[in-house]
């Protein structure tokens, strides 16, 4: 009885949550990107970026083609400076980031950084994707998405030592 | 006459003192209860920030009150021979000090958030590590929630004692509880604001709560500026200026061997100080007849702690009193 009690106002929230559709994209980013086309910045950060001659592999590259499966979308990769590369982003030209770019990143106040997918065990550093700041559905999917393939990091991490 | 004595509240009044401290360390507990959910859940968003900090600042005033109430009731020494009692005013000028430096600080914050158009990013909840797929602006909304019923309930409580013992820092204190929770509402409402996609809606709630933060710091130091310039007795909550030096000079005048009386009061702390200069018109007796004066004059108001009844030959001018 007690857990359902408990239970109720979480379900409640999740309702109203999926009622409202909160939250949305200022730019509605989420809903471009679906059946359309993911603007991805790569910066080469081995392992986690590796750029080839007609995209980019690596654990990162991996995880995002999943993503965009899964909306249906297929993938610009645009090549350039990981600086460069954020500010663009900051400015909202690009939807996603991936530089091998952990939670400390001194950027972290310009755009918006993803909850961590994989923490290395001997460093302790927590590794994350940068999306555009404010697009708050996009990111929560992209979160989502990331939490949903945690599991399946590590073994991707040793696939490409 | 006894000089070195402490200020004592009379029988029904300490009960209601009592009772004003444990709601200090219940406000202290709830409300640091509040800013611990607050924080858990802060996320990117100034209107959370700033609602926390809000939170931390509210948490000040029951602190500086109990470090006050410790020293009011001591004994008046050799360095401070009138005592303690305002010991409060010191707290006030505390709070209003630190609520102006911060509030200033968060409005300038969130006024920059707004001109450079920072799009606050809110994404999934995560605690200690466990990430939730559910937005945290719910996981936020929810603690805001929690905290707007801690202060208010608590604020609902603290006012009928704070106008029973004319504690003016109680009042303010259930005053910034107030505060507090209608800024945690306009935290709710920019949080939900940029859940439907309008970024702004963070920072002009963190700007509208940082605005009330300040407002908060007036309203304490309105309180020390009237102290600092030994402002006659107000009425508590209305400002309004008490007729009691008005009927401490009637009563001195019906005395039948005083010709005319002049009566200054002034308000420190919670307590009240003053003068009455009396033109006796038989010098009788008069030693005694002043010492008993100054007993029954007391007796008209509790708060009065040091009256003072100085016989002089006659009155040129005195300062106007409220009569009504």
């Amino acid at each position: 009885m007690w857990n359902s009690f408990l239970r109720a106002p979480g379900i409640g929230a999740l309702v109203i949550a999926i009622a409202c559709g909160l939250p949305r994209d200022p730019d509605g980013t989420l809903e471009r990107v679906r059946g359309g086309v993911v603007r991805v910045g790569i910066a080469e950060s081995q392992p986690w970026v590796v750029v080839t001659a007609n995209g980019a592999e690596g654990v990162e590259p991996t995880l995002v083609k999943a993503i965009a499966d899964s909306l249906g979308a297929s993938i610009e990769w645009i090549r350039k400076g990981e600086s460069e590369l954020l500010t663009d982003l900051e400015e909202r030209k690009l939807d996603l980031v991936l530089a091998g770019l952990t939670d400390d990143s001194p950027w972290k106040t310009k755009v918006a950084l993803t909850k961590p997918f994989y923490e290395d065990p001997s460093t302790r550093k927590k590794h994350v994707m940068a999306a555009p700041p404010g697009e708050n559905a996009w990111l929560v999917f992209v979160e989502r998405q990331l939490h949903h393939h945690q599991a399946t990091v590590p073994a991707l991490v040793r696939s490409t030592q | 006459m006894r000089i070195g004595e402490p200020f004592e509240f009379p029988k029904d009044k300490q009960k209601l003192r009592d009772k004003a401290r444990r709601l200090a360390f219940i406000t202290l507990g709830v409300l640091g209860l509040a800013a611990l959910s607050l924080a858990l859940t802060l996320g990117q968003s100034q209107a959370m920030k700033t609602a926390w900090i809000s939170d931390l600042l509210a948490l000040m005033t029951p602190i500086l009150m109990l470090t006050a109430m410790r020293y009011e009731k001591r004994r008046p020494s050799a360095r401070f021979p009138f005592g303690y009692y305002r010991a409060l005013s010191v707290a006030f000028l505390g709070t209003a000090a630190a609520l102006w430096v911060v509030g200033g600080w968060l409005l300038y914050d969130s006024l920059v958030k707004l001109i450079t158009k920072h799009r606050p990013p809110i994404g999934t909840f995560s605690l200690f590590g466990a990430q939730f797929d559910i937005w945290a602006g719910w996981a936020m909304i929810g603690a805001l929630s929690f905290s707007i019923i801690a202060a208010a309930t608590i604020g609902h409580f603290k006012k009928p004692i704070a106008h029973e013992l004319h504690n003016k820092a109680l009042l303010a204190d259930a005053d910034m509880n107030k505060a507090d929770y209608m800024s945690e509402g306009a935290a709710v409402v920019g949080i939900l604001l940029v859940g439907f996609g309008f970024w702004w809606g963070d920072a002009v709630a963190a700007a509208l709560i940082s605005t009330t933060i300040i407002y908060d710091g007036w309203h304490n130091m309105r309180q020390v500026i009237g102290d600092l310039m030994d402002e006659s007795p107000t009425t508590i909550g209305g400002d309004e200026l008490e007729d009691l030096p008005n009927r401490i000079k009637l009563a001195a005048e019906e005395m039948e061997w005083v010709e005319s009386a002049a009566v200054r009061l002034r308000e420190s702390g919670h307590v009240l100080n003053g003068e009455v200069f009396v033109v006796p018109n038989d010098n009788a007796n008069l030693v005694r007849r002043i010492e008993k004066a100054a007993d029954d004059l007391r007796e008209l108001d509790w708060r009065i702690y040091s009256l003072v009844v100085v016989p002089v030959s006659r009155i040129e001018s005195e300062s106007p009193v409220r009569t009504g």
